[in-house]
């Protein structure tokens, strides 16, 4: 099995098959532009935007999902309404950390360019938004209302002129 | 922890937003400041939400759209009440102009789009009625060269004149689309006769103007290269030429619904009329007034629909579900209900349709 090291942003360095790295485009594209080939045993790919606790679960999250066919997208797809209730039961259960570790991921999936975590990790937020009011949301994320009455009375109006396309 | 949705780049929030319907993004519009102005920028969310004006006593002040800081794509506005109410219809005017930039579908009134221009516009859809002269129709609509881009046009005009039609013809060069309601004159689409057209899908709901397919069938065929879909009232003799001469044609509906005697006349059939083979219609619709010899020529037609997968129809009856048994590459059977079948008629049918292991489909709309 072919390994490959990534540094986080704290200096932890992790080792971890190449296969699975390379379910990040970003990894990818840096092992091309850096010019480390398979056999560079000490190398060492450097993930600044990443810290040590999140990388550890990416790589979780890769391992468990790197034989998994590469999703091809069309314009139907785009078309097609999406869903949210098709989360499996691992995801479920790997994404059941704290709201901060959450985003964390979301951030990393967009980073390190890992579509399938990119997805999972917000239809999860977006599960955490739906069929909300307002103030439910407010109360999930910890968001302050910073609307004046006027502002949310314009807002409010507003959204009685909207309907579903 | 601040607002987590501030930490994430927008093309992040956009995907989140992506996995919402329109009820959740109005409610995720109203949690801050911040998130009306994301999900007001975001094209996944404004894709799925429309300015719908329906009726004028009922609808909210314009001044709330007006001071909108969302970009939205679509406006309806076609059941505007047509009262000349110039207000309203300077402040319609104004909500287009407002979002002229965004708009990639607008449903209007020919009174309120005139002065704008849409560069990003791909589906319009124009509504006109006699209240209005001429003067009001499409060449004041402002299609310019910006709207090379519409692909989508729908006219619903009770009044459309030959000069607008020409003004379509010169500006629309990519119209792929057009679907006509209620044109009270057929010889207005004289102008449309050009091969600068490349017209995919053509409807036309007008019950009276059974006369006009004849004298323009020439249109039609300027545009037999492009066709996909047509909807209009034809004889069975027009129907065997789109089967003929029309190689792109997938969907063929005909309207035979007449109630006029001498309109029938031209609707009638021909008996052992020589239906030609076709490969390309995929879907066959037949909604007709009953007179002898309707399911006798549909009879004739089914099987010469070589790759028939969807067949609707409003009469329906034994004999015409015999017809479909051997048709291996039918899937589906859409009866909208119109007739008093007897117990035996709708025994035999159904025995038909499962001998053809076909899915049934039975509207009942009448």
């Amino acid at each position: 099995m072919q390994t490959i090291k990534l540094q986080s942003s704290d200096n932890e360095i992790f080792e971890c098959d190449l296969a699975v790295a390379k379910c990040s485009a970003t990894i990818r594209t840096m092992l091309e532009d850096l010019g480390i080939d398979e056999n560079s045993e000490d190398e060492v790919v450097p993930l600044p935007n990443v810290n040590s606790a999140i990388l550890r679960k990416v790589i979780q999250f890769c391992t468990y999902h790197k034989d998994d066919p590469v999703p091809s997208s069309t314009d139907d797809d785009e078309n097609k309404e999406k869903r949210t209730d098709d989360i499996t039961s691992w995801d479920a259960d790997f994404l059941k950390v704290d709201q901060g570790t959450l985003f964390e991921l979301i951030l990393a999936a967009n980073y390190l360019d890992i579509r399938s975590l990119l997805d999972v990790t917000c239809k999860t937020v977006a599960n955490m938004i739906k069929g909300k009011t307002p103030d439910e949301i407010r109360k999930t994320f910890n968001i302050k209302n910073d609307f004046t009455p006027a502002e949310e009375e314009q807002v409010r109006k507003e959204n009685t002129w909207c309907e579903e396309k | 922890m601040e607002d987590p949705l501030k930490i994430l780049p927008e093309e992040v929030c956009e995907i989140i937003f992506s996995n919402l319907k329109k009820d959740d993004i109005m409610q995720a519009s109203l949690v801050s400041k911040h998130w009306y102005r994301i999900t007001g920028r975001s094209k996944e969310c404004m894709n799925k939400i429309a300015i719908y004006h329906a009726f004028l006593e009922d609808n909210p002040e314009t001044k709330y759209i007006l001071a909108s800081e969302r970009l939205y794509q679509h406006l309806d506005f076609r059941n505007y009440s047509c009262k000349r109410d110039t207000k309203l219809i300077r402040n319609l005017r104004s909500i287009v102009n407002k979002f002229a930039g965004s708009l990639i579908t607008l449903r209007s009134h020919v009174d309120i789009v005139r002065t704008s221009e849409l560069p990003k516009l791909k589906e319009l859809m124009i509504c006109c009625n006699y209240y209005y002269q001429h003067q009001y129709c499409i060449e004041k609509l402002g299609l310019t060269a910006k709207a090379k881009c519409v692909k989508k046009l729908k006219i619903d005009c009770t009044d459309l004149c030959k000069t607008s039609i020409k003004v379509l013809q010169q500006k629309i060069a990519n119209l792929h689309n057009l679907k006509v309601l209620n044109i009270s004159d057929p010889y207005l689409l004289d102008g449309l006769k050009s091969k600068k057209f490349k017209l995919e899908e053509f409807i036309l709901n007008y019950n009276e103007s059974l006369e006009w397919i004849p004298a323009y069938f020439e249109f039609f065929v300027t545009q037999r290269s492009y066709l996909k879909f047509i909807d209009l009232n034809m004889s069975f003799k027009q129907i065997a030429l789109f089967m003929e001469q029309f190689p792109k044609l997938e969907t063929l509906i005909v309207r035979n619904e007449a109630f006029d005697v001498d309109e029938m006349d031209q609707l009638m059939y021909i008996e052992n009329l020589a239906y030609p083979h076709n490969d390309s219609i995929t879907t066959f619709g037949y909604y007709g007034f009953i007179f002898n010899g309707e399911t006798d020529n549909i009879v004739a037609i089914l099987p010469k629909l070589r790759n028939l997968q969807k067949l609707k129809l409003n009469i329906i009856d034994p004999k015409l579900t015999e017809s479909i048994i051997s048709m291996t590459s039918l899937k589906t059977v859409e009866y909208c209900d119109r007739d008093d079948l007897s117990f035996e008629s709708v025994t035999r049918i159904e025995q038909n349709i499962k001998l053809a292991k076909c899915d049934f489909v039975h509207i009942r709309s009448f």
